[in-house]
């Protein structure tokens, strides 16, 4: 695949985020909501070191998944700005996915989808890059009002964006001991999709889908162990 | 039916498909303005053509445009210039292919050629387009490009080719109206959306041979 460009400068960045808004797609390609193969996408980011880190976890349509993982990394120099992550981390996300992305039909991403300042979230961004749906979780509401959830598996209440009171998202307890997480949809994915593909992917007793949790882990180990090296 | 001679501007964002649409009208005469301006540079590869300062070569590769539309005129049925109707100049910027002024002057050069031979002369601007998405989808594919692309590249391209095609079609009208004192006649435009490459070859032919005919 040919070579993305990705922007070095924050506010540059915003300017292709207002821009790519518009390839978005909100509605669910999957239909039924079956899928084959989906990946777990989580990352993260040496200061240090100046490089980014990518780890892919395939997973089926259940959320089973196997000790299989894909690693990328990307030596990228943007600096930490909220709502810019895919510009930090987007480099090492597409050097891993180029080679895979085919075998794939939903991405899963530790990162906001549609629930995003300018509605284009790492999940959405990435998703859109592919084509390929693609829906966001992350453990703390980064955009949004919400209120608490019901205290029990599943209890579930809207995001919604704070000006225009839309909803862009759920807040959702995977379990009744749980904090909630935050659902969003990326590219190719509608709000109801998302939740209802969350609820069956998250794992038995899991308070964060395990098989994100698995993929967010090894790419920080990956990060550790580089910086330490 | 008069037979005159018809001037077929087709141009698009980079990716459109626009060398794939002209492929049923290979058997005339084709003038790429790429070609031309790359004829006054010493260019390595393909993508060297963003790295040079293409308004020093303007007038010169106008004058050359000019002169091989004339020079045609006498024994062919037409000609079609390949082209960008908007060329990107850095990072999200555009400009025109061609300056307004070099347009009319191509435009006047030849309604004045094709009175003095006694033919009857066209003008049609084609604009080949497709969605954003698609756009993306073809330059995520595309290896044969040795550097990196923009994907918002891909939404401003294509704004930026629908906006300036209609100014070259505007300043090929301006031209009509100060050769004929009327517009409309002589000068047409057309978007050509090329999301089935057989139906928008279809469309092509159908633009090259209603104006061939002299019919609008």
């Amino acid at each position: 695949m040919a070579r993305i460009k990705w922007p070095t400068d924050p506010a540059e960045a915003e300017r292709e985020q207002a821009t790519l808004l518009e390839l978005l797609v909100a509605e669910t390609r999957l239909p039924q909501l079956e899928f084959e193969r989906g990946l777990a996408v989580g990352t993260a980011y040496s200061d240090p070191l100046g490089r980014a880190f990518a780890v892919a976890v395939p997973f089926d349509a259940k959320g089973n998944y196997s000790q299989r993982e894909y690693v990328a990394t990307a030596d990228v120099a943007f600096p930490y700005v909220p709502g810019l992550l895919a510009f930090r981390v987007g480099p090492a996300i597409c050097s891993l996915l180029d080679g895979i992305i085919d075998r794939c039909d939903l991405l899963l991403f530790d990162g906001q989808g549609i629930a995003h300042p300018r509605g284009l979230g790492l999940a959405a961004h990435i998703g859109l890059l592919y084509d390929k749906p693609s829906i966001g979780m992350t453990r703390n509401c980064l955009f949004g009002d919400y209120t608490e959830p019901m205290r029990e598996q599943f209890g579930v209440t809207a995001v919604t964006h704070p000006r225009t009171w839309a909803t862009i998202g759920y807040a959702v307890r995977l379990g009744e001991r749980c904090d909630p997480c935050f659902v969003s949809p990326g590219h190719g994915m509608d709000l109801e999709g998302s939740l209802a593909l969350v609820r069956r992917l998250a794992g038995e007793g899991a308070c964060f889908p395990k098989v994100l949790q698995r993929a967010h882990a090894i790419a920080n180990a990956k990060a550790r162990k580089a910086g330490q090296a | 039916m008069e037979e005159g001679f018809h001037l077929l501007i087709v141009g698009g964002a980079s990716g459109v498909g626009k060398t794939s649409v002209l492929q049923r009208l290979l058997g005339v005469q084709q003038i790429s303005t790429g070609t031309l301006f790359k004829g006054y540079m010493a260019l390595q590869s393909r993508d060297a053509v963003r790295t040079v300062n293409w308004a020093m070569c303007e007038d010169a590769v106008a004058k050359d445009l000019v002169a091989s539309v004339v020079g045609l005129l006498p024994d062919h049925p037409g000609a079609i210039i390949d082209t960008h109707f908007a060329a990107k100049i850095h990072d999200r910027s555009y400009r025109i292919g061609l300056s307004k002024p070099l347009i009319f002057r191509l435009g006047r050069e030849l309604f004045r050629a094709a009175d003095a031979c006694g033919r009857r002369a066209w003008i049609s601007v084609a604009l080949v387009a497709v969605d954003s998405r698609s756009l993306l989808n073809r330059r995520r594919g595309d290896t044969t490009r040795d550097r990196e692309f923009s994907p918002s590249d891909c939404v401003l391209s294509l704004r930026a080719n629908s906006g300036c095609a209609a100014e070259y079609a505007s300043e090929f009208w301006r031209a009509e109206l100060a050769a004929y004192d009327e517009i409309g006649q002589r000068v047409t435009s057309a978007v050509i959306e090329n999301c089935n490459l057989d139906s928008a070859q279809d469309a092509l032919e159908q633009i090259w041979k209603r104006n061939y005919h002299g019919k609008n």
